[in-house]
């Protein structure tokens, strides 16, 4: 915009001042700028390099020591963080609870801890610490103060606090004492359930009976979780694992019944107490499942403490030893021979009381004959001579065929460990020789474990087929709900069902006249047969005067579900039989057995009205 | 005022404010001149953000262009008019000058184009060369603005992120050692009850309280009614609960 010329004359009126002042910067800089010139040019441009070259090298130099921090000792630092940081866990992942039929608690673990002193450490005096410990750890102060003056450090004050107690020790908040957590397996129910539940040892390895057998779904495999932790000591989650918290509650459920357990075991007790046993066992299986719902086994040992129990008791011996089962097995041989065809349910034998076969002269076990006789007299009697006629009708290829069939000689198949197979002679000798026959034909002279005589008279219980006997129900949740269940052989028929109740009803008979008399029970159809055995001597022949009694029951008869096995081994004394030793036991627990499956009575009791034509319902 | 310029004056180009109004409107197609271009870009940027502190009621807009156009005052008009509706004003007051000398003296090439206006417009306010803005500088001005503004904001994402997840991680530690003590009650409720009922079954075994085991002769069993489902009522003993008074289903 062109200026108004009053506006180019106020411009030079003011020009003056500035001007002059332009001048003089003009002239000082007029000098200077020939002076400065060259500088002006280098020097601000230096300047400028020069600061720019010392960034560039501050930065350079940041470069390189990053390239060298975070490359070249880039490993060895993060190692170094790593240790620092992150803390190795093993979260909270016990072994899975072992629980019975009704949920009680057979085996828990619990963590406990180790405690250590470190006197060096200590930032009181001992006395001090000495009291206040000594209450925990059980021990006078005075102790406490002598151990502790007998090590600077690492002296282990105890190794299975409990963590109640624990909690109390680290509350004290002392210096120089050091906990060790570990897990140790507590069973509530010491010695009730030893047999079938087993122990664990120091390393958490399952030893015997269930925890030994279902190791792998008792034991969760759990790696060490390693978990960064923040400066305050709170673990952090940034490394953890998908679940790393266990999320399942699944516990293993038996099929074991504490109550009847409990029953079982007093009565079995109380026997062996009053003939002075060696040992016993019994043995109530289910047998339309094959179910074990008691198995007792004395003596046993507390599985809290095993390390100072015998150790030829951790085995159980229902399942690992072999006896002959006598005169229990002869309702299978009369079942084999129903079921071949050669006898019918009322032929009859003349029981002489002795038959030769062969160089050997077999007997009745009290050394009588009965005359002529039926076969369910036969078993009443318990009679050898009846029941080696009865096998002399079959021939010994066949006979040889069906022993096998019922699992002679061969090992049960059931989840407990440690399972013996029986001894059966071989086929050749068995059917070239009749003696081997004839002994078989009243249970001597081959060998079996309680257990397998149970599974067989099962047979005989549930219309012939064999079931195996299993201790496990499955892995159950808290709700009850199953998860899982283990896989079993299927059951397999042997007997017809018709031929199976026949020998059963036989076998009422041994109860109602025969030698079972002891375990009746008013108001119950109960089948029985009493075994008094010789036992075996490792030498060969047998142990004069060693006897092994038993005595197998079924109940109840019109619909045959239980099978109850009492075996006691070596009773001392005149009346020590089956029929006196074991009957009693069988009675006792099936009395038990009653109300806790509550069965109801077959017949009449005294004053009720008759229920005879009623068949009740099979429980569940 | 404007300021004049004489277009004699020099020849290197130091436009005035026809030439900015040209050199505005030629700004959207580049300018590939000399260097000196540049600097007097620069300079004028810097003069604009100079003077936009300090406006002078009269201002003197010299930019500089090298076109050489003839000074129209309706062109004048119209850049100044233009330039204060943009507020781009340059106004140059007189103390300005050295400033503006010394950004002008940071280009050494500006210097000469300097001593010239120097010379020639003694109380000119000296301008630093106004050549046109490389378009890079403009797009890499913007993009520095622009970039400065997203860095504040993912600064601060940053610091929010930051925060939240060290809430969260507080947060499960709390709940993990809530984890802990549940567990631990658990477990402790778990081994006390089994202990509890070990002891009172062996307690009742001992039948020093006289409690006996149930027995068949003590059941009553009852035959069902017709349609009604079987009722089993055991035995009526109170204390009969003896072996492990744990949990049987339908007892009491």
């Amino acid at each position: 915009m062109p200026k108004s010329p009053s506006q180019l004359k106020l411009r030079k009126l003011r020009q003056p001042e500035f001007a002059r002042r332009q001048r003089v910067a003009k002239h000082k800089d007029k000098q200077a700028t020939v002076t400065t010139t060259q500088e002006q040019k280098s020097n601000p441009k230096f300047r400028l390099l020069t600061v720019w070259g010392i960034l560039m090298a501050a930065g350079l130099g940041l470069a390189i020591n990053l390239y060298n921090l975070q490359i070249i000792q880039g490993t060895k630092l993060t190692e170094r963080a790593r240790n620092q940081q992150m803390v190795s866990l093993r979260p909270y992942m016990p072994r899975r609870l072992i629980v019975d039929r009704n949920d009680n608690v057979l085996a828990v673990d619990r963590p406990v801890y180790t405690l250590y002193a470190h006197p060096q450490l200590f930032s009181k005096s001992k006395e001090e610490i000495a009291e206040k410990l000594a209450p925990l750890l059980d021990k006078t102060p005075a102790d406490l103060v002598k151990i502790f003056q007998s090590q600077k450090t690492g002296i282990t004050l105890t190794s299975k606090l409990p963590e109640t107690i624990a909690d109390q020790v680290i509350g004290f908040r002392l210096d120089g004492l050091e906990l060790i957590p570990k897990y140790s397996r507590y069973y509530p129910q010491d010695d009730l359930m030893a047999d079938i539940v087993g122990y664990v040892n120091i390393d958490r390895r399952g030893q015997a009976g269930v925890e030994y057998s279902q190791e792998q779904w008792l034991e969760r495999s759990v790696k060490t979780v390693r978990l960064s932790r923040a400066g305050n000591g709170a673990l952090m989650p940034d490394y953890a694992p998908e679940g790393f918290l266990n999320a399942d509650d699944l516990r293993m459920k038996l099929t074991i019944d504490s109550r009847l357990q409990r029953a079982a075991r007093a009565a079995l007790k109380a026997q062996l107490e009053q003939f002075k046993g060696k040992r016993g066992a019994v043995l109530v299986m289910d047998a339309l499942d094959g179910s074990i719902l008691a198995l007792v086994s004395q003596p046993t040992y507390n599985p809290n403490e095993y390390s100072q129990a015998d150790i030829s008791l951790f085995k159980n011996w229902t399942v690992s030893d072999l006896y002959e089962p006598g005169s229990t097995f002869k309702p299978l041989n009369v079942a084999i021979a129903l079921e071949n065809g050669v006898i019918r349910a009322d032929d009859t034998f003349n029981d002489s009381g002795a038959i030769q076969i062969g160089k050997y002269t077999i007997r009745n076990a009290g050394r009588n004959g009965y005359g002529r006789i039926n076969i369910a007299q036969i078993l009443q009697n318990s009679s050898n001579i009846g029941m080696v006629q009865i096998i002399q009708k079959l021939k010994p290829s066949v006979y040889y065929n069906w022993l096998e069939r019922l699992g002679l000689g061969q090992p049960v198949d059931t989840d407990l460990p440690f399972v013996a197979s029986g001894k059966l002679k071989n086929q050749e000798t068995f059917i070239h020789s009749p003696i081997e026959t004839a002994t078989t034909s009243f249970g001597q002279g081959f060998s079996m474990t309680p257990l397998q005589l149970v599974q067989m008279q099962g047979a005989l219980a549930n219309g012939g087929k064999l079931v195996t006997p299993h201790v496990i129900q499955g892995l159950v949740d808290s709700k009850g709900q199953i998860h899982y269940t283990p896989n079993r052989p299927a059951p397999r028929q042997i007997f017809s069902a018709t031929t199976a109740q026949k020998v059963v009803e036989m076998m009422e008979t041994v109860v109602t006249e025969g030698t079972g008399k002891a375990a009746q029970i008013p108001g119950y159809r109960i089948a029985g047969k009493t075994g008094t055995a010789q036992k075996a001597s490792p030498n060969g022949g047998y142990i004069p005067g060693a006897r092994i009694t038993s005595f197998v029951g079924i109940l109840p008869v019109e619909s045959p579900r239980y099978v109850i096995l009492a075996v006691v081994d070596e009773p001392k004394g005149e009346n020590a039989y089956g029929s006196t030793v074991a009957a009693p036991i069988v009675k006792a627990v099936m009395d038990a057995l009653i109300p806790i499956e509550r069965i109801p009575p077959s017949q009449e009791i005294e004053q009720k009205s008759t229920q005879d034509n009623q068949k009740p319902a099979v429980r569940d | 005022m404007a300021a004049v310029r004489k277009s004699a004056v020099s020849s290197n180009g130091s436009g005035l404010q026809s030439g900015s109004t040209s050199r505005r409107r030629k700004r959207r197609t580049k300018n590939p001149e000399s260097s000196v271009q540049k600097s007097a870009n620069l300079a004028t940027e810097t003069s604009s953000v100079l003077n936009k502190k300090r406006p002078a009621p009269q201002s003197l807009s010299l930019p500089l262009t090298p076109e050489r156009k003839p000074l129209s005052g309706s062109d004048s008009h119209q850049a100044k008019r233009r330039r204060y509706s943009r507020g781009l004003n340059l106004s140059l007051p007189f103390a300005m000058g050295r400033v503006i000398n010394s950004s002008a003296s940071l280009q050494s090439q500006s210097t000469e184009q300097h001593k010239n206006l120097n010379t020639q417009l003694p109380y000119m306010p000296i301008v630093p060369n106004a050549k046109a803005m490389p378009l890079w500088l403009l797009r890499m001005h913007t993009f520095h603005r622009h970039s400065t503004g997203l860095a504040f904001l993912l600064v601060a994402a940053a610091l929010v992120v930051y925060g939240w997840t060290v809430y969260t991680q507080e947060l499960w530690g709390q709940n993990y050692r809530r984890l802990q003590n549940l567990q631990r009650y658990e477990r402790q409720m778990t081994t006390t009850n089994a202990t509890l009922t070990n002891k009172i079954a062996e307690e009742a075994e001992n039948s020093k309280m006289g409690l006996v085991s149930p027995d068949p002769s003590d059941t009553v069993f009852i035959p069902p009614a017709s349609h009604e489902p079987e009722v089993v009522a055991p035995s009526p003993k109170p204390a009969a609960e003896t072996k492990s008074p744990s949990s049987s289903r339908l007892g009491y």
